[in-house]
């Protein structure tokens, strides 16, 4: 594992290689900075991301194109689409037969969602509740349970897809995991010439079996690097309140504890305690990746993907949006 | 030194005061110093009245209180019971009317929510202006403002906002001194310091009323005090908007500035055509729709000749007759032409059909731009180059029955040379084409023009041609041909002959004769009944029978072309036959191709061809998928439509059909026909003369509606002359009937004339609507609408009962398929459907049919299995009845014996209940049922059924009479013809005896009349003689009665009607054939499919 001391003389190049990996990224997609900025800034903070959208709008697109980019090795990537006849051990894995021979109920997971680095899985909230619960502890704990025994996972990028968040409340819980949730809007209309383009490149693209997005800038090391020394920043002078003295300015940080209590007050928002917390924290990786110092007001921008429901998210959207143009 | 209570901003502060004023309430109004610790929420307050005394007295209750001492500006509290000091460094003073304005306010923790705040603000501030654009860009035009002067003459701005944005107090409240914010609850005139509260907030509101007064307190509880009165205004009211831009004005000006708009041909809905033009060769492909279609229909199409710039042209036009079926589909099926639609709201425009003229302008431009006025008749057309404009400046039309001539001869060869001889002999128009493509007028082409090939349509100019002139040998020889053809057509005729080698035969010696269309016909079959893989030569001698090709060109482009005639869709077809038998295989890219345009169910070539393209292919190919494919898209297509009387019957079929019986003759169909109708007519005559001999009274009502009913059926049966006969006395003695009677008269000679001329529905509408309207006085005009809208001649647009039966309330869920029909059907006849009973009857029904349609078995059965079940929750037995029909229709496609016997045992239980209510869906159900029946092959299951109902006894009579009517021509439909007599007499006798009242008699010979047009000709006419000479029972109690007898006129016309129908029976012939080779044609596709799949 990384130390400080080795991180820091290299972070300032992995930072800039991210920061072309992105913008390499966004030359394949129309319209889609936005998923593109956040799906980068999830995958830096190991942060699992939502992308909620009516099909045809370049969500599986985006995921594969951005793991395709990190260069991952075999069996690093995993990915499904749920149903509600999707069985855990199409997910986890199946059960070793031999070693249960033995009495030990033990899965393989070779190739499956423990095994594996990044995960996309497709229609998240259509799956059974067996999923959802291992899927909840591996998204808290990262670890999942082989016979009894909590296992550690090697998941650290999770990206998932729905069309709609159904509103049933045993699925709040799994939506309350996904600090981030973006909205994936058709761009025909506003974008018909620059999509029909880009569409025909995409398929001669895939014709030819030619995925010029893989020459990406930064590797999956370069994102699991600049998180680590992240967590080692946060954890830096080890007295509280000292990350935010340092990185948060006051005005800024009121700004923030202004636009979250207007969330919850108003809208109804539902912004947990778990949420808040990691929240800070994805706000700060945000600042540290994009210009390397404080968080800036415009940093807040990212609590305009705090809603949780389907309806929620374009409101909390253009709240946000409002409550930022205010000017503080 | 004073004394003092000290307050610790707490909540116990309350138990403090409430405590102190109730030992002193006289301090409540006294004046008191209060001191604020700047470091804490702490404070501490006193009062001159507050002496060494009071606090001694007030001591025992518990009170905190304390000495207060200024040392070197710190302020120094010594609580009176012996706790150590308090030392405040950092404190303020300030003095306070009465006691609850001398309460230092409590932090409420968190963002508390408030109904309204109160931004305070200075007004020559910038705060105001910042606070107003926010509110405002935040969608809060609700806010109010006010304006505060104070003593100094200070300005205050403050904005009062109802549920205010807590985001602009939190930032109000951040932000420092700047804004001060202000809450309150309740309409209360104490404004708080929001996130503060006050210790006292009852008393302190109580004071402020006493006065009619608000207060703003501020964080140390100090008060400012204002009228409880403000003014207020809106918001908007305190923005002076602007915009920084440079301004542009515009002003209006005439203008003549005309826009060029090219006027196009854009996609519309299809609708059936009015109008073909058609070139010689394309009028030629109407012969084999001539060939099929009866004198009354060939009598709605009108051809007329042009002449123009782009040679002849023929204009061939369907007139539209009330509750006839169009003509339209047939024709442009037939020709393969789409032909040309009336423009809405144009009376003489046409563009082609599923096009429409965009942009859409008034009709006057349209009259201006396309010389409508001027014109005929004015046809859009359109190739490549765009449309172009046919200007018809007039035109002779005839009836295209009128160039037919059918000539009865068995000399065949003889008849060709004739026929090479014949030319058209229209009446010639001129046409005006655009000046753009005017050409110089042509020469005025000579009357034999346009010579034709094998024609029959146009009237030949027959030139006589001595037999002599023929080789003796080879008349004997095609003598001994013809004689072999009858016997083989023999065979055939009854329909299902399964037997390739009498097809083959059939078609070998048709081929010899020259008759490549029926040889074709009879190779397809014995390709057909042979099976895959198909005898090469015989493929062979298909395609050439048939015209086809064998070259990769022709194919290719026979499958890529947009649209096929029936005859290059037939010749496609054979040659891919031909191709695959004789292993010399299409590409498989062209069989992608062409492989959907024959599973296609609308492609106009017969379905055994289709099937052996398809079958073919697929055997070669071992695609079982393909092939199953194939067999649910050929079956589905028949089970929709059926087989179709003009591709898959054999033409010579129609005319050995119309001979069968007269086998002894060597009478041709054409002039059996005539003497059919011969026969009708002398029958007519022999009817009418009955009539007259009784005695008719020259100025009877009576008669003059027997002489009209009977001219109308002469007119029909082509006597005009004695049509105009009998209507002249009464045209002549018009003047002395009642008013009604005169109309209904004038009616039925319009009738006459309509006949005649081949008038549209829409002109008849428009004779009967100015004829009604003529009448002034209204019980006159309802005795003549009484009659109009009852007779079957009279009445205007689609019969009731058709036109109700086409509407289908039930819909299916949007987004099932094929696969979730059962799961439909199953929901909608479970017993907690909670629907209607005619919902259930038509889910099951359309369920069935769409079943059905899709060919697939399984998924007939598995939406039968679902639906018997559930056929008892329906109450109502006539919809009961509908669904068990439907039920019938599909166990009989799945020849399901033992469900069969079931639903057929459920249609009589209902037939025999107490409970049906009417008969009319029992008696559509059970036709449905023997049609689904014939046609799948159950001719035992039909007979058992109408056997059954047979012996049923109807509750009432009405239902008895129907029902029998229906049984008796089942039994003709499957040619028990015995039995059907039996029936129909039982029937006759019981409608013309005395045990039935007026209606149910009426309705009773009515039916019978309906019946009989199923019965041959002879028969017919015996039982219609009885029914003329009992007329007189025909009686009604109407109160029309004073003018006309209702049922009377009602039983002529149906018996005058039904007897000059040819039609009825000759469709049952050419139908029950049909129904034999729908089943044989099943037969065969079951045994291909499963010789492929190994079932």
């Amino acid at each position: 594992m990384w130390t400080l001391e080795e991180l820091e003389p290299e972070i300032d190049d992995i930072r800039t290689r991210i920061q072309q990996h992105r913008r390499g990224l966004k030359e394949y997609f129309v319209a889609r900075d936005e998923e593109i900025d956040l799906a980068i800034l999830c995958a830096v903070a190991q942060e699992p991301l939502l992308l909620v959208g009516p099909p045809g709008t370049a969500k599986s697109d985006l995921v594969v194109k951005l793991t395709e980019s990190l260069g991952l090795g075999a069996g690093d990537y995993f990915e499904y689409m749920l149903t509600k006849f999707t069985e855990p051990s199409e997910i986890l894995g199946p059960i070793d037969i031999a070693v249960l021979k033995e009495g030990r109920y033990l899965r393989r997971t070779r190739g499956m969602l423990p095994d594996c680095r990044v995960a996309f899985l497709d229609e998240i909230f259509k799956s059974n509740s067996a999923i959802l619960n291992t899927l909840l502890t591996i998204l808290n704990e990262r670890k999942f349970y082989q016979d009894g025994q909590p296992t550690p996972v090697r998941l650290v990028m999770l990206f998932a897809a729905t069309n709609d968040i159904p509103d049933q409340s045993e699925l709040e819980a799994m939506a309350d995991r996904f600090i981030l949730k973006i909205e994936t809007k058709p761009v025909k209309d506003r974008h018909f010439e620059e999509l029909i383009d880009a569409g025909v490149m995409n398929e001669s693209y895939r014709a030819s079996g030619h995925k010029p997005w893989t020459r990406g800038a930064a590797s999956l090391d370069d994102f699991l690097k600049l998180k680590r020394f992240m967590d080692l920043s946060f954890g830096m002078g080890r007295e509280p309140g000292r990350d935010r003295a340092q990185w948060f300015p006051r005005p800024v940080f009121a700004e923030m504890r202004r636009i979250v209590r207007a969330l919850e007050t108003e809208d109804k928002v539902m912004v947990s305690d778990r949420k808040l917390v990691k929240l800070y924290k994805v706000i700060r990786t945000q600042a540290f990746l994009n210009h390397g110092g404080a968080v800036q007001t415009s940093d807040l921008n990212l609590l305009a993907y705090v809603g949780n429901r389907r309806d929620e998210i374009p409101v909390v959207a253009s709240k946000v949006k409002a409550l930022l143009g205010l000017g503080g | 030194m004073r004394y003092c209570l000290l307050l610790t901003g707490t909540a116990s502060d309350g138990a403090t005061l409430a405590v102190l004023l109730e030992a002193a309430p006289f301090l409540a109004e006294r004046t008191w110093s209060v001191m604020l610790d700047m470091s804490g929420p702490g404070s501490a307050i006193a009062c001159e009245a507050l002496d060494a005394v009071l606090a001694d007295r007030l001591m025992p209750r518990g009170l905190p209180l304390a000495t207060a001492a200024e040392e070197d500006e710190t302020l120094v509290l010594r609580p009176l019971r012996g706790e150590g000091q308090v030392r405040w460094s950092w404190w303020k003073q300030r003095s306070a009317p009465r006691l609850v304005e001398a309460l230092r306010l409590r932090r409420v923790p968190g963002e508390p929510l408030v109904e309204e705040a109160l931004f305070v603000m200075r007004s020559d501030s910038e705060a105001p202006r910042r606070l107003l654009e926010r509110l405002l860009l935040l969608g809060r035009s609700d806010a109010q403002v006010v304006s505060f002067v104070d003593e100094a003459g200070a300005g205050r701005f403050a904005v009062k906002v109802k549920a205010p944005p807590i985001y602009l107090m939190m930032a109000a409240r951040d932000g420092g001194d700047e804004v001060a914010v202000y809450g309150r609850n309740g309409g209360s005139p104490l404004w708080v310091a929001w996130s503060f509260e006050h210790a006292s907030p009852g008393p302190a509101a109580a004071s402020l009323a006493r006065t009619n007064q608000a207060a703003l307190v501020d964080r140390d509880g100090a008060w400012l005090r204002t009228s409880a009165e403000w003014r207020v205004r809106a918001i908007l009211d305190a923005v002076a908007p602007e915009l920084e831009a440079p301004r542009v004005a515009l002003t209006s000006i005439a203008s003549e500035v005309r826009f060029r708009v090219p006027i196009r041909l854009a996609p519309a809905a299809m609708v059936d055509p009015d109008l073909w033009l058609l070139t010689s060769e394309q009028l030629l492909e109407l012969e084999p729709l001539i060939e099929v279609s009866t004198s009354d229909e060939l009598s709605r199409l009108t051809v007329g000749r042009l002449t123009g710039a782009d040679g002849t042209v023929y204009l061939l036009r369907e007139r539209v007759r009330p509750g006839v079926p169009r003509m339209a589909g047939r024709v442009s099926d037939t020709l393969g032409v789409p032909g040309y639609s009336q423009v809405a709201g144009a009376d003489n425009l046409y563009v082609p059909t599923g096009r429409r003229l965009m942009p859409v302008l008034r009709r006057d431009d349209l009259r201006a731009l396309l010389g409508l006025e001027r014109a005929h008749a004015v046809v859009i057309t359109e190739d490549r180059d765009g449309p172009r404009v046919v200007t018809i400046a007039a035109v002779d039309e005839q009836p295209l029955q009128r160039w037919i001539d059918y000539v009865a001869t068995d000399r065949r060869l003889e008849l060709d040379k004739l026929l090479e001889r014949s030319v058209f002999e229209f009446p010639e128009v001129t046409i005006e084409w655009p000046k753009e493509v005017r050409q110089p007028a042509p020469k005025k082409p000579g009357p034999r023009e346009a010579p034709i090939k094998r024609a029959p349509p146009p009237k030949p100019k027959v030139v006589e041609e001595v037999a002599s002139a023929v080789d003796f040998d080879a008349a004997a020889h095609l003598r001994a041909l013809r004689e072999q053809v009858r016997t083989l057509e023999r065979r055939v005729v009854a329909g299902g002959c399964d037997e390739p080698e009498v097809w083959q035969e059939l078609g070998e010696i048709k081929a010899e004769l020259g008759e490549g269309d029926e040889a074709a016909d009879c190779f397809e079959m014995a390709l057909l009944h042979a099976g895959p893989p198909y005898d090469a030569r015989l493929a062979e001698r298909l395609m050439v029978a048939i015209r086809g090709s064998d070259s990769d060109d022709a194919l290719t482009e026979w499958v890529v072309a947009d649209r096929r005639t029936p005859a290059e869709a037939s010749r496609l077809g054979a040659s891919l036959v031909a191709r695959v038998a004789a292993q010399r295989f299409p590409a498989d890219e062209l069989m992608q191709l062409a492989l959907p345009i024959f599973a296609d169910p609308r492609l106009p070539v017969s379905r055994r061809l289709a099937w052996a393209v398809l079958a073919g292919w697929h055997r070669h190919a071992r695609d079982r998928l393909g092939v199953t494919r194939a067999k649910e898209a050929i079956l589905g297509g028949i089970n929709e439509r059926g087989l179709s009387e003009l591709h898959d019957l054999p033409r010579f079929v129609r005319h050995a059909l119309a001979r069968e019986g007269e086998d002894a003759s060597e009478e041709t169909s054409e002039a059996r026909a005539d003497r059919l109708q011969q026969g009708q007519l002398i029958a007519l005559e022999a009817m009418w003369h009955e009539a007259v001999h009784a005695g008719l009274p020259d100025m009877d009502a009576p008669t003059a509606f027997l002489r009209l009913i009977f001219a109308v059926g002469f007119a029909r049966l082509g006597a005009r002359g004695l049509a105009h006969e009998l209507v002249a006395p009464v045209e002549l003695e018009l003047d002395v009937h009642e008013i009604p009677n005169r109309a209904l008269f004038r009616l039925y000679m319009a009738r006459l004339a309509h006949e005649s001329s081949g008038g549209s529905a829409e002109v008849w509408a428009a004779e009967v609507a100015r004829t009604v309207e003529g009448i002034r006085e209204p019980r006159a005009q309802q005795a003549v609408l009484w009659l109009q809208k009852r007779s079957m001649w009279l009445r205007t647009g689609p019969v009731e009962e058709a036109a109700a039966s086409r509407a289908t309330r039930f819909k299916l869920p949007p987004g099932v398929d094929v696969s979730g029909l059962a799961e439909v059907v199953a929901r909608e006849v479970s017993a907690g459907a909670r629907s209607f009973d005619y919902l259930i009857a038509e889910a099951v029904d359309v369920c069935v049919r769409r079943a059905l349609a899709s060919g697939s078995d399984a998924v007939v059965a598995e939406v039968l299995a679902n639906a018997e079940p559930g056929l008892a929750n329906i109450q109502i037995l006539s919809h009961r009845a509908e669904a068990v029909a439907a039920c019938i229709h599909g166990a009989a496609s799945l020849g399901d014996d033992a469900m069969l016997g079931r639903l057929l045992e459920a249609l009589v239980n209902i037939a025999r209940s107490d409970k049906l209510g009417s008969a009319r869906e029992l008696v559509r159900a059970t036709q449905r049922g023997l049609a689904a029946l014939r046609r799948f092959g159950g001719l035992e299951p039909a007979r058992a059924l109408l056997e059954a109902l047979a012996r049923v006894h109807a509750y009432t009579s009405g239902d008895q009479i129907a029902l029998s009517a229906t049984v008796a021509t089942g039994f003709v439909q499957i040619g028990e013809e015995r039995v059907a007599d039996e029936v129909l007499d039982t029937l006759c006798t019981q409608v013309l005896g005395n045990g039935l009242d007026y209606v149910t008699r009426a309705q009773g010979g009515l039916a019978v009349a309906q019946a009989l047009r199923h019965w041959p000709n002879s028969p017919r006419v015996e039982r219609f003689r009885r029914f003329v000479a009992k007329l007189p029972v025909f009686r009604d109690t109407f109160t029309t009665s004073r003018y006309y007898d209702t049922h009377k006129i009602l039983i002529l016309e149906s018996v005058v009607d039904s007897l000059a129908d040819s039609r009825t029976r000759h469709s049952d012939r050419v139908q029950g054939f049909l129904d034999q080779e729908e089943h044989a044609l099943r037969r065969r596709i079951v045994t291909d499919w499963s010789a492929v799949c190994g079932r």
